[in-house]
C-alpha cells in the first residue's frame, strides 16, 4: 500500500496531491504538461523534498516532514522509477544493467536464484538475446524493456512511471503498456503512471487521477471520469471539445428561476447550464431519448478516418464531432449521448446517483 | 627584472615564460647610409635612422630600459631595442649566432675578449659598480645590519659571526650561470682574507665547501632574489650597489678591498677563485661595465655608444649609483668609429 | 576540411618539435645525456610530477565534483576563483608563493618547526608544480563530471546504490575519459612547470631548470637534448590517456 500526501511549491502554483494506491492497483496521474505530476513522482521517489509531505510504502514511512521527521534516502526506499529516457548505463552491458540492483541489494535466492530470475525476466521481456549487447546498439523499445527488466530485478515495492513510452510509436506504446500492466499485477506492487495521453491512462490504470495546476480535480475509474467529469475543466482535459447551452426550450423557468435539465431525470438547476460535447459521443440525427438534441450550423467538415469531422456552431457555442457521413445543409441536428451537464459554476450537475454510464 | 629577460630567451625550451625582451630582427644596414653628425657635444645629434640593438648585462636593465632608452630615442630619433641577460650568457649567445646585437654592454671585459676578433676588436670600460649586502629592514637582525651599514660595528664580525648565524636566511644567485653569484663568493673570500678570519669562514657562510655548486638552499634565480628579499622572506641578499639603489633596498656598503669595485685592485681581486660545476675555475675581477659594438657598425648602434659615453649618458649612470671611470679604449683603437673616439676626447 | 589543410595546421603546430629533432645530432644527445648525474633531473621531474598528480587527484577531484554538481553556494564565485588561479602567469604565482610559504610566513614557520622548508626543496618543487597545474585539472575534471547525466546517477541511487557506490560505479567510469585527459594536461603542465619553479624551487633541478641553467652555462646545443628527453618522458601518459578514452568510447558503442 502506497500512501501519498504531498504539498510542494512550484514556481506558479502549489502542488497538492493526496491519494492511496493499494498493492497491485494501478493509478494514473493524468493531466496537461506542467501540472505537477512529475513533481509528485519525484517526491515519492525521494528525489525532491517538498515543503510538506508524508509518503508511506508498505507500512514504512519513507518521508515525513511533520514530527517525527523522516527522510529515507532514495537508495533505501525500494521504489522503482521508469522515465521517458530509459536511463540505461551506457558503459555497462545489458546484462550488467539488468543485474545492477542485485549488486547493490544482494538478496533473494543467492547466486543461483539470481541467474534463474534474470533468464526468466529477460525472456518474458523478449530481450534474452541482447544480454551481451551494449545499450548504444539497442532500439528505443528494446531499451525500455531493459529498463523495465532492471526495475523488476530490483524487486521494488512500488513502480513509478513518468511518461515512459511517450517517445515510442503507438504500437510499441500499446505493447509495452500491456507488458507493464501484467508485470505490475503479477508482482502485486502499487503502480503510478504519469501521462498526458488519456489513452495511455485508460489502457493502464484502474483508477484515474486528473491533475491540473497542482491540484487533483477528480479521482475515479477511467470510464467514470470520462463520462462524468467533475467539472468543465476536467471535461476539457478528458477530451470534451465543446459545451453547448442545455437550458433550452425543453423547460420553462420554474418559480426560482431554475430550468429543468433534460436528460437528468428529475433534476432542475439554475440557468446557464451547459452540456459537455465529446466528439465520440455524438450521434447524427435527433434522438431525444438517448440524450440532448442540439441544432446547429455546420461551419466546416473534413474527412477523418472512415468518417467525417464536422465543426458545428450551436448558438454561439462551437464544437467538433465525428459523424459517419457528411452532413450537408446549413442546419443539422445531432444528439449528444448522455452528456454531462455543468452548472454556471462549472461543476457537474449530477447529485445523488449519476446517470447510467452506458457506452453506445 | 633581470631574469625575466633570461626567461624570454629560454621560451623555446620551457613551457611557461613571459618575454619582456623586445629583440627586433638584427640586420646591419650598410654603414654608409645616413650617419649621425659627430660633434664633441654629441648629445644633440641630427636624426639617426635605424634601431640600436643593444645586449646589456642584467644589472643594466633598469637603467637602460627606464632612463637611457627614452632619452636616447628622444635625442637622436633612432629606435632602441634591448636584451638583458647575464654577461656570460650574452657572450655565448653572440658567439653562437643566437642573437645579433649592434652593441654589447658587459660586466667585465672577460666576456668580450672571447668575441675578439670576429665580432669586435675593442671595448671601452666606462662605469663601475660594486658588491654590497642588501638586507631586509624588517628582519629580526635588521638592527645589527643597520649597525654595520652605518659603521658603528666593525665589518669583520658581519662575516665571522652574523652571517654564520644558523637560521639567518641569506640569498644569492647561481655561480654557474650568474656572474653576480660568483662575485658574491669572491667578495666573501676577499673578506675572509682581508679581516684575517678563520679559513672555514666562507664555507660556514655558504653552508657548503663546494663553492661552485648550484645545489644550495641559498640560491635563487636572479629574477626572484630581490623579490624574495623585498617580500621579507630573506634576511640578507647579495646585490650590486646600483641594484640596491634602483630597488630602494637597504644595504651595507663594503670596503673597496673586497667589493670588486676598484679597477686598481684587479690583481687582488683575481686571487679569489671559484671552481664551477663544469670544471672551469673563474677568478674575481673589478665590476667594470664595458661597451663595444658587435659586427659591422650601424649608424644607430654607433649613435648609442656615442650617447652612452657622452657627458649626458655618463651622468645617467652616475645618477644610477655607478662609479664613473674615464673611458679609454682597450684593444684596437683603429677599429673604433670616429664618432665614438671623439667622445673620448682623444 | 581537407586532409591537406589539417596536415598543414598540424605540421605548423609541431614546428618547434620538428626544429628540435632536426637540429640535434645523435652525438649531441649522447654526450649531453650520458655524463654522470645527467639523468638526475629526469628522475626529479618524474618523481615530482607523480607526487603532483597524486595531490591533484586527492584534493582537486572532490572540488571539481562539487563544482560540477552545484553543491556549492554562489557557484560563480568558486569558478571565478579557479579561473583567477588559472589566469595568473606562472612567474607571478611563484612570486606570490614566496609570500605564502616563504621561510618567515606562518606556513613556513610551521614547516620549519617540522624541519621542512618550502624554498628550494623537493617540497617546494611539488608546490610550484601543483599551483601551475591544478587549475587546469579542476576545470577539466569539472567539465568531465558535468558531462555525466545526473539522471543516471539518480537511477543508480533508486536501484539501491549509496552515493559513494554511485560515484564509483557510474560517475567515475563515465567521467573517466575526461578525467584522464585533464590529468594528462595537468601532467604536461607539471613536468614542464618553470615560471613558479624558478622562483621558489631553484633546486632540486627538474628538466626545465636543467635546460635553463645549461642554456646559460654552456649554450643551446647542450641544453636542447634535455628538451628531447622531456618530450620522450612526458609523452607516454597523455598518449595512454588518449588511447584509453578512445577505447572506452568504442567499447561503449558496442
Amino acid at each position: 500500500m502506497l500512501n501519498v500526501d504531498v504539498e510542494a511549491d512550484r514556481r506558479d502554483f502549489t502542488v497538492r496531491a493526496a491519494f492511496d494506491v493499494a498493492d497491485g492497483e494501478r493509478v494514473a496521474l493524468f493531466g496537461p504538461s506542467g501540472a505537477g505530476k512529475t513533481t509528485v513522482l519525484e517526491v515519492i521517489a525521494g528525489l525532491v523534498e517538498p515543503r510538506s509531505c508524508r509518503i508511506e510504502l508498505g507500512g514504512r514511512t519513507l518521508t515525513s516532514t511533520g514530527a517525527p521527521r523522516v527522510a529515507v534516502p532514495p537508495w533505501e526506499r525500494r521504489v522503482g522509477l521508469l522515465r521517458q529516457d530509459p536511463g540505461l548505463f551506457p558503459h555497462l552491458s545489458v546484462r550488467a544493467n539488468l543485474t545492477y540492483a542485485r549488486s547493490a541489494r544482494p538478496g533473494r535466492g543467492g547466486r543461483q536464484g539470481a541467474g534463474v530470475e534474470l533468464t526468466e525476466i529477460a525472456s518474458s521481456l523478449g530481450i534474452e538475446g541482447l544480454l551481451a549487447a551494449m545499450p548504444a546498439r539497442l532500439s528505443g523499445g528494446q531499451r525500455h524493456r531493459v529498463a523495465l527488466g532492471r526495475l523488476l530485478l530490483a524487486h521494488c515495492d512500488a513502480l513509478l512511471l513518468d511518461e515512459p513510452f511517450a517517445s515510442l510509436d503507438a504500437a510499441l506504446r500499446r505493447s509495452l503498456t500491456a507488458l507493464v500492466k501484467d508485470l505490475s499485477s503479477q508482482r502485486s506492487v502499487p503502480s503510478v503512471l504519469v501521462t498526458h495521453q488519456l489513452s495511455d491512462a485508460q489502457a493502464f490504470a484502474d483508477r484515474l487521477l486528473v491533475m491540473d495546476a497542482g491540484a487533483i480535480l477528480q479521482a475515479g475509474a477511467p470510464d467514470h471520469v470520462v463520462l462524468r467529469p467533475a467539472s468543465r475543466r476536467v471535461a476539457e482535459l478528458v477530451g470534451y471539445l465543446g459545451f453547448v447551452p442545455a437550458d433550452g426550450p425543453a423547460g420553462a423557468p420554474g418559480a426560482n428561476g431554475d430550468v429543468s435539465v433534460p436528460g437528468v431525470a428529475g433534476h432542475s438547476g439554475p440557468a446557464g447550464v451547459v452540456a459537455g460535447v465529446h466528439p465520440d459521443r455524438v450521434q447524427a440525427g435527433a434522438d431525444p431519448a438517448r440524450g440532448l438534441v442540439v441544432t446547429g450550423n455546420v461551419t466546416a467538415a473534413r474527412p477523418s478516418g472512415a468518417g467525417w469531422e464536422a465543426d458545428l456552431l450551436v448558438g454561439d457555442a462551437p464544437f467538433t464531432c465525428r459523424l459517419p457521413s457528411r452532413l450537408d445543409g446549413a442546419q443539422v441536428s445531432v444528439t449528444l449521448l448522455d452528456p454531462p451537464y455543468f452548472g454556471p459554476d462549472g461543476a457537474l450537475l449530477a447529485p445523488g446517483s449519476p446517470a447510467p454510464v452506458t457506452r453506445q | 627584472m633581470a631574469g625575466i629577460a633570461c626567461l624570454g630567451l629560454t621560451a623555446a625550451a620551457c613551457s611557461s615564460s613571459s618575454s619582456s625582451s623586445s629583440s627586433a630582427p638584427a640586420s646591419a644596414p650598410a654603414a654608409t647610409s645616413a650617419s649621425a653628425s659627430s660633434s664633441p657635444s654629441a648629445s644633440a645629434s641630427a636624426s639617426v635612422t635605424g634601431t640600436a640593438n643593444v645586449a646589456y648585462a642584467s644589472s643594466l636593465q633598469f637603467l637602460n630600459e627606464n632612463v637611457v632608452k627614452p632619452a636616447f630615442t628622444a635625442a637622436t630619433g633612432a629606435g632602441f631595442s634591448g636584451t638583458g641577460n647575464a654577461s656570460g650568457t650574452l657572450e655565448s649567445d653572440i658567439a653562437a649566432g643566437e642573437i645579433s646585437p649592434n652593441v654589447f654592454e658587459s660586466v667585465g671585459g672577460d666576456n668580450i675578449t672571447p668575441l675578439q676578433p670576429k665580432f669586435t676588436k675593442w671595448y671601452i670600460p666606462y662605469a663601475g659598480t660594486s658588491m654590497v649586502i642588501a638586507y631586509n629592514p624588517k628582519s629580526k637582525y635588521a638592527s645589527e645590519f643597520k649597525a654595520y651599514a652605518d659603521g658603528s660595528k666593525p665589518l669583520s664580525t658581519l662575516f665571522s659571526t652574523l652571517l654564520q648565524t644558523p637560521g639567518l636566511k641569506l640569498g644569492r644567485t647561481d655561480p654557474n650561470t650568474d656572474p653576480q653569484g660568483r662575485d658574491f663568493i669572491y667578495m666573501l673570500e676577499l673578506a675572509q682574507k682581508h679581516y684575517n678570519l678563520p679559513s672555514d669562514t666562507v664555507s660556514k657562510i655558504l653552508g657548503t665547501s663546494d663553492f661552485g655548486t648550484s645545489n644550495s638552499s641559498q640560491i635563487y634565480a636572479e629574477s626572484s632574489l630581490d623579490s624574495t628579499l623585498q617580500s621579507g622572506q630573506l634576511d640578507a641578499a647579495s646585490a650590486f650597489v646600483t641594484q640596491a639603489i634602483e630597488l630602494h633596498l637597504d644595504y651595507i656598503p663594503l670596503p673597496t678591498a673586497i667589493n670588486l669595485g676598484d679597477s686598481a685592485l684587479a690583481s687582488s681581486y683575481a686571487t679569489a677563485t671559484v671552481k664551477l660545476e663544469n670544471g672551469m675555475t673563474k677568478s674575481g675581477s673589478p665590476q667594470v661595465i664595458d661597451i663595444t659594438s658587435i659586427g659591422a657598425p650601424t649608424p644607430a648602434g654607433t649613435a648609442f655608444i656615442q650617447y652612452t659615453l657622452s657627458p649626458t649618458g655618463l651622468a645617467q649612470y652616475k645618477a644610477g649609483g655607478f662609479t664613473l671611470i674615464t673611458p679609454t679604449v682597450v684593444g684596437d683603437k683603429s677599429a673604433v668609429p670616429s664618432s665614438v673616439l671623439s667622445e673620448l676626447g682623444s | 576540411m581537407s586532409l591537406v589543410g589539417a596536415l598543414v595546421i598540424w605540421v605548423a603546430l609541431l614546428g618547434p618539435v620538428i626544429t628540435l629533432i632536426t637540429r640535434m645530432s645523435p652525438g649531441d644527445i649522447w654526450t649531453a645525456l650520458t655524463g654522470p648525474g645527467d639523468l638526475d633531473p629526469l628522475l626529479t621531474s618524474v618523481e615530482s610530477g607523480g607526487v603532483t598528480l597524486a595531490v591533484l587527484i586527492c584534493l582537486c577531484t572532490p572540488l571539481a565534483w562539487m563544482m560540477a554538481r552545484d553543491r556549492l553556494p554562489f557557484p560563480r564565485i568558486w569558478e571565478a576563483g579557479v579561473l583567477c588561479a588559472l589566469l595568473l602567469p606562472p612567474l607571478v604565482i611563484g612570486l606570490l608563493l614566496v609570500f605564502m610559504v616563504g621561510p618567515y610566513t606562518w606556513i613556513g614557520s610551521i614547516l620549519d618547526w617540522l624541519h621542512q622548508s618550502a624554498t628550494n626543496t623537493f617540497l617546494a618543487l611539488v608546490i610550484a608544480e601543483v599551483y601551475e597545474s591544478a587549475p587546469y585539472y579542476v576545470l577539466g575534471a569539472q567539465a568531465a563530471f558535468s558531462g555525466v547525466d545526473t539522471s543516471l546517477e539518480q537511477q543508480a541511487g533508486l536501484l539501491g546504490d549509496r552515493p559513494f557506490s554511485v560515484f564509483r560505479r557510474i560517475t567515475l567510469p563515465l567521467a573517466a575519459p575526461g578525467l584522464a585527459m585533464s590529468l594528462a594536461v595537468a601532467w604536461a603542465r607539471a613536468i614542464g612547470a618553470f615560471g613558479a619553479v624558478v622562483i621558489i624551487a631553484y633546486h632540486p633541478f627538474g628538466i626545465p631548470m636543467q635546460i635553463f641553467t645549461t642554456l646559460q652555462e654552456t649554450g643551446l646545443y647542450t641544453a636542447l637534448p634535455y628538451a628531447l628527453v622531456l618530450l620522450v618522458v612526458a609523452l607516454p601518459l597523455p598518449l595512454a590517456a588518449y588511447v584509453w578514452s578512445a577505447r572506452a568510447e568504442r567499447r561503449r558503442r558496442g
